[in-house]
């Protein structure tokens, strides 16, 4: 049949080349190509990393970065690294990994390339939450995080609500009335920063963009964990949610109780976008971009969680550093650069996928 | 492939309603599916056929009366085990976005996998035999985006062919496909039927076809059943009236020897390329 | 068409006459200082004491006849652009085309310094038509037709990205956040009879435009093959509604920021009251649309504490939830 000797899996015959591999009973299967992908990723992460600890307007030799990661440094270098560039450079990995695992959560549960946090609502509700934390209750870190993750947590339930019909919630009706959701609260966080004093509401505004400026130890020591537990309960979940990717009636028929599926992949991506949010502000379009290169990338169907966390990764690293050097004397804030860079690339995305007839 | 139970009809429903948003469909309707037969299920548009399908196949849950599967109630199963007895072919089309063939049919082994049991030798087996049996095992390669209507249809009934259900329910499987492949699915349906005492249900519109494959035949009207049993006892002109609104005649099929439905002529003034051929 | 529908359309176009005028006295009499109805009726005709006059011909004019005005656009191109679309959830708001049009006034403010009324305008022009035009253009390239879900989700992703670079460049200094700010959020304040001036032509180009172009817009809406077979010029029908529809909302989001929501919801509300026939749907929807618009500018006045609150936030929190409502709705799933 089709040339695939009975010695290797028929799955062989699919773009990913997968193979089986058995013990005893047990047998696990392994795709090539997304693994090879998955550590070039690593790799490409790593070389980010180095990039944005040692290249920069005052440059650092990666030697001397090293030593100063180890504590061995010149207390400049240690400043600099240990102090300014390693934490904002971990944040931002973490941060991108959470976008990039939630964007492709998301995507999966809607069955739409669109469906990311971004653009349901999610980020603007975290928005307002942070704006009443930051406006009303003081504003420190603390305060600004658990507000930003209430806001989003709250706007996600209220979204999942409405877009609820007779206990089912159809994927784009869910999209539909995150756009609606984030229409009205993008107005309200208008008023509150337009209500406020000049100087708070210019900082909020820095924050709403999405920034790393600062990020310190003590938010990666909150937000590393968080980050943890979301990738190991989103892996756990892929491949239920592979089989969820099928319309509702199939998904049923072959034996997915999708209706759980659905909440818990939704409740693990708003926990991942939460601590995003918490951590750096809105940061637009990683968790809409991210999975869809990992996607192009490995060329795997499902959810291709690893590949888009890993990507996502890389995405906020660089572009973190270039937000960082690229504008000097000037810094700007990351959200700007991934605003734009990903605004364009989701056009040429768009147009593409539905040139070629694809819903 | 074993037959588990020692339940006489091994799918059934009893007194069952169903409907949505508040409109009853199906009411109070008893069905025994009998085991080893292609049953069809034939209505006119709104008869309440699919719904009643749906219902069988779990989609539903029932307002009154029950679905039983193997003497249990249906929605009390687990899903995966309801998945390995009962295996659904759905009318609508959606697939993952550029997955290929040979990966869109292994994922009707889900309900037999689990996190350790990722691909058991039987999983390799079943997929290899459905793409044997629907004639896809040329397209694995593909991607599901680039093929044809009835190439699709195909890969969806290996699909629910790799899940290896003793039973299995299909809604309009024909829709479509051209007259030569819906003879195809169906050959092949039947097959499944006699040489591997598969039960299967279908809902199809096409009443001739419905005839020729059928070995019980369930005619619905209203959200009821009016009429069930062999093709040749049901599919009557008195039946056909009642069921479709359609005058006819009913003669055997030379090729089959089942009913065939012949549509009554209506000539009409400057009619003048037909002739009537005197009256029944 | 059945006497009692015209009979309804009529009605709800008196009706929505009286509205209007009675919102326009509305808005001139709500304010710091209320006036009541006499008072403003006298002034408008020049009678009475100069500081109400001074009030109700000052400001208080101003802002009402520029909600008026854009009320009117809105209202026209919310139903272009769902008939044109065949889409129910089509908002110019929603799908980018005002997003695109503060963009590009934006851009040419804060780079080269743009900050003329007649060269602001053209620049919205162009945004909204380079917006429009990129929305509509993924929305529906290749083999099936853009569904609602689709659009609504490029222009939402559309502008997204535009409000970003917005709010990216108006934090560059002090100095223009506010000026910048407007653009980020629409009103009807401040903007001036030259402001109005300057965009009214275009305004009254599309406002014609959109209403010749009903007959073509009712054949369309049977469908591409259909309307041909009827003799229609699809291609010329789609071009000049697609005018209409950046023409109208360019110079509306010029005059008065990006307002969302309002070219979305009016029309379903005056669909569901008198049929799909865009003869009547979309001047009913214009009169409609303008009530509304005064009203939020009014209500923003009271309901605000303190300060006002802009007619562009108030129409997003009011029509958020009809929005919802709309979606919620089970024809809409069939879409």
């Amino acid at each position: 049949m089709s040339g695939v000797p009975a010695s290797r899996s028929v799955l062989s015959a699919g773009p990913e080349r997968a193979r089986v591999v058995r013990l005893g009973g047990a047998s696990v299967l392994v795709r090539p190509r997304y693994l090879v992908v998955c550590v070039l990723l690593v790799a490409a992460l790593l070389v980010a990393l180095a990039a944005t600890l040692s290249i920069s307007v005052n440059p650092i030799p990666l030697d001397r970065v090293l030593t100063a990661v180890f504590g061995r440094g010149t207390p400049a270098e240690e400043l600099i690294v240990g102090t300014l560039r390693l934490p904002r450079a971990l944040n931002g990995a973490l941060v991108g990994l959470a976008l990039g695992l939630a964007g492709a959560l998301f995507q999966s549960v809607t069955r739409n390339p669109l469906g990311s946090p971004d653009v349901i609502g999610f980020d603007t509700g975290a928005a307002t939450g942070a704006l009443v934390a930051m406006l009303f209750a003081g504003g420190g870190v603390l305060a600004t995080s658990l507000g930003a993750v209430a806001g989003g947590v709250g706007t996600a339930a209220l979204v999942f609500l409405f877009a609820t019909r007779h206990r089912t919630v159809a994927p784009f009706r869910l999209v539909l009335v995150g756009i609606g959701a984030g229409a009205m609260l993008a107005a309200v966080n208008s008023l509150m920063i337009v209500g406020a004093q000049v100087y708070d509401a210019q900082s909020a505004a820095v924050w709403l963009v999405g920034n790393l400026a600062g990020r310190d130890w003590t938010r990666l020591a909150l937000i590393g964990p968080v980050v943890a537990v979301g990738l190991v309960l989103a892996l756990l979940l892929s491949r239920r949610l592979a089989v969820g990717e099928f319309s509702d009636d199939r998904a049923t028929s072959l034996g997915l109780a999708f209706a759980r599926t659905r909440i818990a992949a939704i409740a693990v991506g708003v926990l991942l976008a939460s601590a995003a949010v918490a951590t750096s502000g809105p940061v637009a379009f990683i968790a809409l971009a991210a999975p869809q290169v990992a996607r192009r990338m490995s060329r795997a169907s499902g959810p291709n969680l690893l590949a888009s966390g890993l990507t996502g990764a890389v995405f906020l690293v660089l572009a973190d550093w270039a937000a960082r050097e690229a504008f000097q004397p000037r810094q700007l804030p990351v959200g700007v650069l991934s605003g734009v860079v990903g605004g364009l690339y989701l056009v040429w995305l768009l147009s593409r996928e539905w040139k070629k007839g694809r819903a | 492939m074993t037959l588990t139970t020692a339940h006489p009809q091994r799918l059934e429903a009893h007194g069952v309603s169903l409907g949505y948003d508040g409109t009853r469909i199906v009411d109070g309707l008893d069905l025994a599916v009998p085991d080893g037969s292609f049953t069809v299920i034939v209505g006119a548009n709104g008869s309440g056929k699919s719904t009643l399908l749906r219902g069988l196949a779990r989609l539903l849950k029932p307002e009154a009366g029950s679905v039983l599967l193997d003497g249990r109630e249906i929605h009390r199963y687990a899903p995966k085990e309801a998945a390995r007895r009962l295996g659904l072919l759905p009318q609508s089309q959606s697939a993952p976005d550029g997955i290929a063939v040979v990966d869109l049919v292994s994922r009707g082994r889900y309900p037999h996998q689990s996190l350790l049991k990722q691909w058991s030798p039987a999983d390799e087996q079943a997929v290899r035999d459905a793409l044997e049996l629907t004639d896809t095992a040329g397209l694995a390669g593909q991607a599901f985006d680039e093929l044809s209507g009835g190439q699709r249809q195909r890969v969806w009934l290996a699909m629910a062919l790799a899940q290896e259900t003793d039973i299995l329910l299909l809604d309009e499987p024909t829709t479509f496909l051209d007259i030569a492949h819906q003879i195809d699915v169906l050959d092949l349906c039947a097959r499944l039927r006699a040489e591997r005492g598969h039960t299967l249900v279908a809902v199809l519109h096409d009443l001739n076809l419905a005839a020729r494959y059928a070995t019980h035949l369930v005619a619905m009207k209203g959200g009821r059943i009016v009429a069930s049993g062999a093709p040749r006892d049901v599919v009557t002109p008195g039946l056909v009236e009642h069921v479709f609104g359609l005058e006819c005649r009913v003669i055997t099929d030379p090729e089959s020897s089942t009913p065939l439905v012949i549509p009554r002529h209506r000539p009409f003034a400057g009619d003048a390329d037909h002739t009537a051929e005197g009256d029944l | 068409m059945t006497s009692s529908l015209r009979g309804r359309r009529l009605a709800l176009g008196f009706g929505l006459l009286v509205a209007l005028v009675a919102a326009a006295i509305l808005s001139l009499m709500v304010g710091r200082q209320a006036l009541s109805p006499q008072t403003v009726v006298e002034a408008l005709f020049g009678h009475g004491a100069q500081d109400a006059l001074d009030i109700v011909r000052g400001l208080r004019l101003e802002r009402t006849v520029v909600a008026l005005v854009v009320g009117l656009a809105l209202g026209a191109a919310g139903a272009l652009m769902q008939a044109l679309t065949r889409n129910p959830l089509a908002d110019p708001g929603l799908l980018g085309v005002n997003a695109g049009a503060a963009a590009a006034v934006v851009t040419g403010f804060a780079f080269f310094g743009v900050a003329g009324h007649f060269a602001q305008l053209w620049l919205a022009l162009g945004g909204a038509a380079v917006a429009s035009v990129v929305v509509y253009l993924i929305g529906s390239g290749g083999r099936a037709s853009a569904t609602p879900a689709r659009l609504a989700l490029a222009g939402a992703a559309l502008s997204a990205v535009l409000f970003a670079y917005i709010n990216a460049i108006a934090l560059r200094d002090q100095a223009s956040y506010d000026t910048m700010r407007f653009w980020v959020v629409g009103s009807v304040v401040n903007r001036g009879f030259d402001t109005l001036g300057a965009a009214l032509p275009f305004l009254i180009v599309g406002a014609v435009l959109a209403l010749l172009v009903t007959p073509g817009l009712n054949a369309l809406g049977m469908g591409e093959d259909r309307g041909r077979a009827l003799g229609l010029n699809v291609g010329r029908v789609r071009a000049l509604t697609a005018v209409a529809v950046t023409l109208l909302c360019g110079a509306a989001t010029a005059v008065a920021g990006p307002i969302a929501f309002l070219g979305l919801t009016v029309p379903h509300i005056v669909r569901f009251l008198v049929g799909p026939d865009q003869r009547a749907v979309v001047p009913l929807s214009m009169l409609l649309s303008a009530a509304l618009l005064m009203l939020a500018d009014t209500a923003g006045r009271v309901l605000g504490t303190g300060r006002e609150i802009e007619a562009g936030i108030m129409t997003a929190i009011l029509g958020g939830p009809v929005f919802i409502a709309l979606v919620r709705r089970r024809k809409l799933v069939a879409l």
